[in-house]
């Protein structure tokens, strides 16, 4: 399939998945992201594969840490309750250095919350989440084309790095349509000569998490991190838009850059020196190129859906050289008008300033 | 949208699959009627039937019909941004007033025409149109054979007939001449096999503007509708700079 159709966000990241030659997925329903596991419960039977609904977000991503281990390419998606219900199994899996797709449309939290769009996981995702030292590498697309890109991209660093993969949507990116192109790929099969595909011809494999004397469990943490250091070293990504001469640089991920970027363009209409930075990665977070981007900015506006989470991340990349200021709303997308004038405000600051 | 409305009976059913332009339809045909009813006393009443899919639903434009004078039939308040199968009340006695034009914007595919199951008895027993609305650029709906399953799939569930397709051949912002061509085509051979008639092609009125003429000859008897977006916000409607 390569010409384009109309694509809901959720229905994209389920075909991509395909595309990348998933062929095994375990969830469990909740709003807004059902429709991943209803497609794949249609499609994954047509193409040789296997969908399974567990009895819980805790079975679920369980499954996939078993499948995982005997060598499937597999996914999961869940909302944020059900992300925070798979955490100890997440840090399992990255313990065992297991690739896996692990999908988050989020939704208005904290506790139930509600079923609004949301940023408010990015915490949760980039910073730890589970328990023990591990990273995962979280993707932020911010349309329903990037969702199958990352989707597909998603699948390859797992494989390449052996680690859990967080592909980060929201409600809204989960039902709004847009035109994509589903690329033609011919994805390779696994590769995992560590698997457990059993023994004939070999001695076991063994996939494990238990490292009881301390130095064995040292001498793993620091292999862990060694792998991480290299991950940062690769695999920062990120997009700037007119950020060449911003003195205002508004920082966004996700459908907030979808939003600032129709701000930054309302702005420069008016004359306002203003750019925006996306990062695409979340972790490993583009600290070197929001370094470039905020060069010659006097303000940074960092704009989320959450009470202000990326934004300590904006911080640590820039230090005390320019002033970091939170937008922010929860429980919706905000209209570019709100963002436009958080800039105008910002930007008769800084004449006031000289 | 005049020719539509004269086409259709009292009470119109809106289906369709998944993201095939329902509800932006449902919303368009009800401003179309709202201005003709003031002159001629009636009310207007669009329901949500939507039970399915909880965002870029009917009822997020509650504001505007009351605007344009239309009656919106939605659940309270309190749950209105919920995902529970509920509908709003009164629609049984809509369905019975014939001083009524009421317009039901149903759930995508066959899981959403179950909301109509309950009320197919009394639905039957009124005037009324069933119509599919068909973007042939949606997954399940991208040929003839696909838009025939979806077609039979919601008249099982609904328990009615579809009396009617809608053709909204589009790719969103993409959209172009051509697709729109191509695309009433697929639905055009898609209807002679139902053996339903198509009783308009939509297209979004600045494209409009740039292809009345070419789309005017394209679709022949075939009324071409004018359509405004009221669900998606404008930023995602956007082609980026």
């Amino acid at each position: 399939m390569s010409e384009q159709i109309l694509m809901k966000g959720n229905e994209a990241v389920a075909e991509a998945a395909i595309a990348a030659g998933c062929r095994y997925f375990f969830g469990y329903p909740i709003t807004p992201q059902s429709e991943i596991l209803e497609q794949l419960a249609r499609r994954l039977p047509e193409v040789g594969g296997a969908y399974v609904q567990a009895e819980s977000e805790v079975s679920a991503i369980n499954m996939v840490f078993g499948a995982a281990a005997a060598g499937a390419r597999v996914m999961t998606a869940s909302s944020s309750p059900g992300i925070s219900l798979m955490q100890e199994g997440i840090s399992y899996i990255a313990s065992a250095e297991l690739p896996a797709v692990i999908v988050n449309i989020m939704r208005g939290a904290p506790g139930l919350g509600g079923i609004h769009p949301s940023q408010a996981d990015y915490f949760q995702s980039v910073k730890g989440g589970g328990h023990g030292d591990y990273k995962l590498i979280v993707l932020a697309p911010s349309s329903v084309q990037e969702l199958i890109d990352h989707t597909i991209l998603a699948f390859e660093m797992a494989e390449a790095y052996r680690t859990p993969v967080v592909i980060f949507g929201d409600a809204m990116m989960g039902q709004m349509m847009e035109p994509v192109v589903i690329p033609d790929i011919e994805p390779l099969p696994p590769n995992r000569p560590w698997a457990t595909t059993g023994m004939e011809g070999r001695g076991p494999n063994i996939v494990h998490t238990l490292y009881l004397p301390a130095d064995k469990l040292e001498n793993h943490c620091n292999r862990l991190f060694a792998k991480y250091s290299e991950i940062e070293h690769n695999e920062k990504r990120s997009v700037g838009y007119l950020t060449e001469d911003a003195e205002i640089l508004v920082v966004a991920y996700g459908i907030m850059s979808r939003v600032a970027r129709a701000a930054v363009e309302m702005a420069r209409d008016d004359g306002i020196k203003v750019g925006m930075f996306r990062p695409v990665t979340l972790w490993p977070f583009p600290d070197n190129a929001l370094q470039a981007a905020a060069r010659n900015a006097r303000v940074v506006i960092a704009a989320e859906i959450s009470m202000g989470q990326m934004i300590e991340d904006v911080r640590l990349a820039l230090g005390n050289r320019v002033p970091v200021v939170l937008f922010n709303r929860i429980g919706l997308v905000p209209n570019p008008d709100e963002i436009y004038a958080a800039i105008k405000s910002k930007a008769r600051e800084v004449n006031a300033n000289g | 949208m005049l020719q539509v409305i004269e086409s259709l009976q009292r009470v119109v059913v809106v289906t369709g699959s998944f993201g095939s332009g329902k509800s932006e339809f449902s919303l368009n045909l009800a401003i179309s009627m709202a201005e003709e009813a003031r002159k001629l006393g009636q009310v207007i009443a669009l329901a949500d039937l939507d039970i399915i899919n909880p965002y870029f639903r009917t009822r997020e434009a509650c504001a505007l019909l009351e605007e344009k004078g239309i009656k919106p039939i939605v659940p309270s308040p309190e749950v209105l941004y919920s995902d529970l199968p509920i509908y709003g009340p009164g629609i049984h006695n809509l369905l019975h007033q014939d001083d009524v034009r009421l317009i039901l914007d149903v759930g995508g595919d066959e899981m959403g025409a179950t909301a109509l199951g309950s009320l197919s008895g009394e639905i039957s027993n009124s005037e009324h149109s069933m119509v599919m609305v068909v973007n042939p650029y949606r997954p399940f709906t991208h040929d003839v054979a696909g838009i025939g399953r979806m077609a039979r799939g919601i008249e099982a569930r609904a328990r009615l007939k579809i009396h009617a397709l809608i053709s909204n051949p589009n790719l969103g912002p993409n959209t172009t001449a051509e697709a729109v061509m191509k695309g009433h085509h697929i639905v055009r051979a898609a209807a002679a096999e139902l053996r339903l008639p198509v009783v308009g092609l939509l297209v979004l009125r600045r494209f409009l503007k740039l292809w009345e003429d070419r789309l005017v000859t394209e679709a022949g008897s075939i009324p071409v509708v004018p359509i405004d977006i009221h669900l998606s916000p404008w930023w995602l409607q956007q082609k980026m700079r």
